[in-house]
C-alpha cells in the first residue's frame, strides 16, 4: 500500500486540545517516493496529531508521514462502489469523493455506451456524494463487459461489469491502480501491468472467495512484497529494481482453444538493451495458470556520444553478461515454528520441509536443485496451498525468506553468459487450492468451485514421478458421497507433465466436508 | 602495572544522516561532508555504510571528549542542514538493514599480547556494556523482540563474540566484541557498543568504557574462563540483547542483574576515571538509566507503540533524534522498570526451540545464542532426548533439524 509524505508548512495548536493542526504539501508517494498525484499538486491539506511531545511532529519544513489509511482520501478520494461486478449491470452507482480542494462540491461526468451524464456532487458529512442510475446508458441488454468511466477535474475512477460464468480476459479499473483480470470458473487472477514488469497481485478462489495473495492494507509495502508473485532477473548480486519498477503494456488478450491468454510487454533496460514478455494462460477446465516469462537482450547503447573519443578495443567477453533468473512469490505467513507456513519439495527420495521459525529468517538451498520440478506453499491453518510447477529439466534452487509479515518462495536458476540477441526465460504452473498432498513420489492441489448449473465441481492437478496416468486415479469425497476419476496427463508448455482429475458433484455444497486422495501421494493432514 | 598509557580514548560513532523525503544520504555525498569536519576539526571523520562515522580523535579526559562531540556534531547538523538534511543518531533504520555504532577506541596500547588478554577479560564485560548501549529495537520492519538487534545478529558480523585467544597462537583479528586493534591507532576497541543517540550518554559511556578497559590494563594475570562461565558470558549477551538493562545476568555463580553489575564496574574503575578527570557522579545520564532500569531501546520502543508502520516510525524517529538530548528527558521522567529474571536451563532450551522450525539446518542452533560447538549440541541432544526435535542427515542438505512438538 502507498502512503503520503508531506512536507509541513504550517502547525497550529488546535484550542480546547493539545493536538495539533498540520499543514502540509504532498511531496512524494511511499515507499517508492514516486511523484504525487497531479490533483494534490500545490495544495495545501490538513491532518491533525495529538502527540505527547511536540517535536514528533517537528516544524515547518520537515517532512511528515501519513498512515496508508490517512492517505486514502487524498490518494484516491474519487470512490465508485461497486466498482467490479459481474453478470448485470447494478441499477445504480455510488459516487463519493472523499476530498476536495474547495467547500463546493465540484462537477462530475459519467460516461459509457457512447453516452455523457454529469452531475454535481452533495455534501454528505466530511464527504460529497451523488448516485448514478445507470438503465439510461444501456436501453438494452449490453454485451459484457461494460464499463462506466467516471471523471472530475483531474480525477478518474471506474465501474466494471464482467460477463457471468464465461472464462476471458477483461481490463478492470481498481482505486488502487488498474489490473488486468483473467478468469475461469476456479479462479480470477489480477495481473499489474504497471509495476513489477507484470506480476499477480490476486488469485482468488471463485469457490471459497480466497485471495491466495492477500496483502495487508494497513501497512506501506512494495507493490507485490507481502503478497503475490513477481519474476526477478540479475546480472550482479542483486535483483534487478528496474525489472521492478518496469510497467509493460498489454500485447493482446485472446481466447485460444478453450484457455484465455493474456500477453504483456515492455522495455525493462533502455540502455541494456533489455525487453521482456510475459504471457498468462488460465485454462477453461482447470484450475491452473501457466506463465511463461522471456527476456530479450538487444545491443547496449553507447554509453558516450563522443565520437571523437578513441574507442577501446574489444573482446567478444566485453558484450557478454552473466544474467540470473528467479522468481518471488509472497504470502501471508502462519507464524510459528511448529505448525506455521511452510514450503515443501522433493529432494531426491525425500520430501524436503522448510518451516522457518525466527522472523528475517532467510534459507537458500543452493546446494541442491528442486530436480522433481515442484514446489509447494503450504498454510495449514487456513487451508491454503499454492503448487509451483516448473521444468524438471532446468530446475532452479529454493531459497524462503520469513519476514515479519511474510513468507516467501524464491527459486532461483544459476546465472547464464548471455549474449545480445540473446533470449532467456522459463515457464511455471501455478495452482492454488484448499488441499494439498506432497511426498517423496511428487505433489498436488486440490480446489472446488461452484458448478455451472449448481452443485459443486472438484479438481486437483499435480504432478508425479515416474507416473503412467492410466495407471493412476484420483478419490475426490464430499458430503459422504465419493467420485473416482482417471488421473489424465497434460503436457504444459515450457513446464512438462502435469497429471489431473475432475469431479462433478450435481448436489454438492461448497461448504460441506471436502477430501482428495491422489494416486499414491499421500494428503497433508 | 599500567598497559594503557597514556590513558587515552575516542570514539568511531557511526551517524545517519536524512534528507526530506527521509532517505538515508549515501557515503558518495556524506565524503564531502566528512572532508569539511576533517579539515576544520583535524580529526579523522570518515564514513561508513550510509553513516558519517565521526572517529573523534584522541581524547584524554571527559571534558574534552564532550567538548568535541558537542562541537563537531553542532557543525556537522549545521554543515547539513545546508541541503536540508538531519543528522540520524540510531543503532538501526526501522526500514533499511544498516546497524551502527559507536565503537569506543581506548588507548594507547603497545604491547599486543596483553592486549589479547584484555580481550580474553572483557568477554566477561563487553555483554554489560551491550546492555548499557541497546539501541536497535527496530530494523528493517523488524521491532521489539529485541532491544539491540545490532547485537542479536552480530551487526551482520561486525561485532562478534570473541574467542579465547592465546598470543603465542594469535592471529590479527577484527571485528570482535572487544579486542585489540594495534594495526591502525594503538587501541582496544569495544566494538559490541550500539550507535548512542545522546550526545551525553556517548560521552558517559565512552568515558566509562574507556576507565574500565584502563583498569582491565592494571590487573595482573591471565583471565581463563571455564566452559560453563564461557557459556554464561554468552547467556548474558543475549540477555543484553534481548532485554537491555533489565537484563540478569548469570555473575560469578549467581544472578545478578546487569545494572548491579554495571554498579560494580563503575565502582572497580573509580580511579581510572578520575585519571579521565571525572567522578562516578559526574555520570548523571548512566546513573539514572541503572536506577531506571532504562536504556534507550525503551525509548524507541516507546514511540514505536504509537507508529506501527516502519515508514511512520521512520519519520518521527528521526525528528526526534535530532535533538541529541531526546533521551536524556525521557529517562528523567520514565518509570522503573522490572528486572527480567534470568535464564534458567529450560528457558535456554526454549530460546534454541524457539528458532527450530522444519528442515532447519542444525547451524542455526549454534546462532540462537552463540554457544560453542559442545555446547550447542548437548542442548540440541537434550531436545532430541525430550522429543521436541528430530534430528535429519541429509546428503546435500547436510545435518537437519525437525521441530516435533
Amino acid at each position: 500500500m502507498n502512503a503520503l509524505l508531506g512536507k509541513i508548512t504550517e502547525i497550529k495548536k488546535l484550542e480546547g486540545s493539545g493536538a495539533l493542526d498540520v499543514r502540509f504539501k504532498a511531496a512524494c508517494v511511499l515507499p517508492n517516493r514516486t511523484k504525487v498525484p497531479e490533483w494534490l499538486n500545490d495544495q495545501v491539506l490538513t491532518i491533525a496529531r495529538d502527540v505527547p511531545d511536540a517535536r514528533e511532529v517537528g516544524y515547518p519544513g520537515d517532512s511528515i508521514v501519513l498512515t496508508t489509511e490517512e492517505s486514502a482520501r487524498w490518494l484516491y478520494p474519487l470512490t465508485v462502489t461497486p466498482d467490479v461486478s459481474h453478470g448485470e449491470i447494478p441499477e445504480a452507482l455510488q459516487l463519493r469523493l472523499r476530498w476536495w480542494k474547495e467547500d463546493k462540491g465540484p462537477e462530475f461526468t459519467v460516461r459509457a455506451n457512447g453516452q455523457t451524464q454529469s452531475g454535481h456532487f452533495v455534501k454528505e458529512g466530511e464527504d460529497f456524494v451523488a448516485t448514478i442510475a445507470t438503465a439510461s446508458f444501456f436501453p438494452f441488454a449490453p454485451t459484457l463487459p461494460v464499463t462506466f468511466e467516471i471523471s472530475c477535474d483531474k480525477l478518474k475512477a471506474a465501474a466494471t461489469v464482467l460477463p457471468q460464468g464465461q472464462p476471458g480476459a477483461h481490463r478492470v479499473p481498481l482505486l488502487r491502480g488498474e489490473r488486468h483480470r483473467i478468469e475461469n470458473d476456479w479462479y480470477a487472477v489480477d495481473i499489474t501491468a504497471q509495476v513489477q514488469s507484470g506480476g499477480i497481485a490476486a488469485l482468488r478462489e471463485k469457490g471459497r472467495g480466497v485471495d491466495h495473495f492477500y496483502s495487508p492494507t494497513d501497512l506501506v509495502q512494495q507493490p507485490l512484497e507481502y503478497g503475490g508473485h513477481s519474476d526477478r532477473l540479475r546480472t550482479g548480486w542483486n535483483w534487478s529494481e528496474k525489472l521492478r519498477d518496469a510497467a509493460l503494456t498489454v500485447a493482446g488478450a485472446r481466447r485460444e482453444g478453450a484457455a484465455t491468454r493474456l500477453s504483456l510487454e515492455g522495455v525493462v533496460d533502455d540502455g541494456m538493451g533489455l525487453r521482456t514478455t510475459v504471457a498468462y494462460t488460465l485454462y477453461d477446465e482447470l484450475p491452473l495458470l501457466l506463465l511463461q516469462r522471456d527476456y530479450h537482450f538487444g545491443k547496449k547503447k553507447e554509453e558516450s556520444g563522443d565520437k571523437n573519443k578513441d574507442e577501446k578495443p574489444k573482446e567478444p567477453i566485453d558484450d557478454m553478461q552473466a544474467v540470473g533468473l528467479g522468481f518471488r512469490a509472497a504470502w501471508k505467513v502462519e507464524r510459528d515454528g511448529l505448525s506455521g507456513s511452510r514450503l515443501l519439495c522433493a529432494e531426491g527420495d525425500r520430501l524436503a520441509v522448510i518451516r522457518g521459525a525466527e522472523t528475517g529468517e532467510f534459507y537458500r538451498g543452493s546446494h541442491w536443485r528442486m530436480q522433481d520440478g515442484w514446489a509447494v506453499a503450504e498454510h495449514g491453518g487456513r487451508r491454503e496451498y499454492t503448487l509451483y510447477l516448473f521444468d524438471a529439466q532446468t530446475p532452479p534452487h529454493l531459497a524462503m525468506w520469513l519476514g515479519p509479515h511474510e513468507i516467501t518462495l524464491e527459486p532461483y536458476w544459476p546465472q547464464v553468459p548471455v549474449r545480445p540477441s540473446d533470449s532467456i526465460g522459463y515457464g511455471l504452473g501455478l495452482m492454488a487450492g484448499e488441499l494439498c498432498g506432497a511426498s517423496a513420489e511428487g505433489a498436488w492441489v486440490a480446489c472446488r468451485t461452484h458448478r455451472p448449473g449448481g452443485g459443486v465441481i472438484c479438481a486437483a492437478v499435480g504432478r508425479m514421478k515416474n507416473a503412467q496416468a492410466a495407471d493412476e486415479a484420483a478419490a475426490f469425497a464430499l458430503s459422504g458421497e465419493t467420485r473416482v476419476a482417471a488421473l489424465q496427463r497434460f503436457l504444459l508448455p515450457g513446464v512438462g507433465p502435469v497429471l489431473f482429475a475432475t469431479a462433478e458433484f450435481v448436489e454438492g455444497q461448497m461448504d460441506a466436508p471436502f477430501d482428495v486422495t491422489f494416486a499414491r501421494i499421500g494428503a497433508r493432514r | 602495572m599500567n598497559l594503557f598509557d597514556p590513558r587515552t580514548f575516542s570514539t568511531d560513532w557511526e551517524v545517519m544522516v536524512i534528507d526530506k523525503l527521509n532517505r538515508c544520504v549515501g557515503n558518495d555525498k556524506l565524503n564531502g561532508f566528512a572532508g569539511v569536519l576533517r579539515a576544520e576539526f583535524d580529526i579523522p571523520v570518515n564514513t561508513d555504510w550510509n553513516t558519517l562515522e565521526f572517529a573523534l580523535g584522541i581524547n584524554k579526559s571527559f571534558a574534552q571528549m564532550w567538548e568535541r562531540i558537542l562541537k563537531v556534531t553542532n557543525r556537522a547538523s549545521q554543515l547539513v542542514r545546508e541541503f536540508d538534511l538531519d543528522m540520524f543518531p540510531a543503532g538501526a533504520h526501522p526500514t533499511e538493514g544498516m546497524f551502527n555504532s559507536s565503537h569506543i577506541h581506548v588507548g594507547t596500547l603497545h604491547d599486543e599480547s596483553r592486549g589479547i588478554l584484555v580481550e580474553n577479560q572483557m568477554v566477561k564485560y563487553a555483554p554489560a556494556f551491550a546492555a548499557l548501549a541497546a539501541n536497535s529495537p527496530a530494523t528493517h520492519n523488524l521491532r521489539g523482540e529485541y532491544k539491540s538487534y545490532r547485537v542479536r545478529r552480530q551487526a551482520h558480523g561486525c561485532t562478534t563474540p570473541s574467542s579465547f585467544r592465546d598470543p603465542q597462537t594469535a592471529q590479527a583479528t577484527w571485528g570482535t566484541d572487544a579486542g585489540p586493534k594495534l594495526y591502525g591507532g594503538p587501541t582496544l576497541e569495544v566494538r559490541i557498543t550500539d550507535c548512542a543517540s545522546s550526545r551525553r550518554l556517548l560521552a558517559e559511556f565512552a568515558t566509562f568504557i574507556a576507565a574500565f578497559v584502563h583498569y582491565q590494563g592494571t590487573q595482573d594475570g591471565e583471565a581463563r574462563l571455564s566452559p560453563q562461565e564461557y557459556k554464561d558470558c554468552m547467556i548474558n549477551r543475549w540477555a543484553a540483547a534481548r532485554h537491555g538493562l533489565q537484563a540478569t545476568f548469570s555473575w560469578n555463580g549467581g544472578a545478578k542483574p546487569v545494572v548491579e553489575v554495571l554498579d560494580e564496574m563503575l565502582d572497580a574503575c573509580g580511579a581510572e576515571l578520575a585519571a579521565l578527570g571525572v567522578k562516578r557522579s559526574d555520570l548523571g545520564l548512566i546513573e539514572t538509566m541503572l536506577q531506571k532500569r532504562t536504556c534507550q531501546a525503551d525509548y524507541v520502543l516507546k514511540l514505536a507503540e504509537r507508529y506501527p508502520d516502519p515508514y511512520g516510525l521512520v519519520s518521527v524517529y528521526s525528528k526526534m533524534m535530532r535533538h541529541w538530548d531526546v533521551f536524556d528527558g525521557y529517562v528523567e521522567s520514565a518509570p522503573v522498570l522490572e528486572p527480567r529474571p534470568l535464564l534458567d536451563e529450560e528457558a535456554i532450551l526454549a530460546e534454541h526451540l524457539a528458532v527450530i522450525g522444519e528442515g532447519t539446518h542444525f547451524y542455526r542452533s549454534r546462532e540462537a545464542m552463540y554457544f560453542p560447538p559442545p555446547v550447542a549440541d548437548e542442548i540440541v541432544s537434550r531436545l532430541i532426548e525430550q522429543g521436541a526435535v528430530q534430528r535429519e542427515v541429509t546428503e546435500r542438505r547436510g545435518t537437519l533439524l525437525h521441530r516435533v512438538r
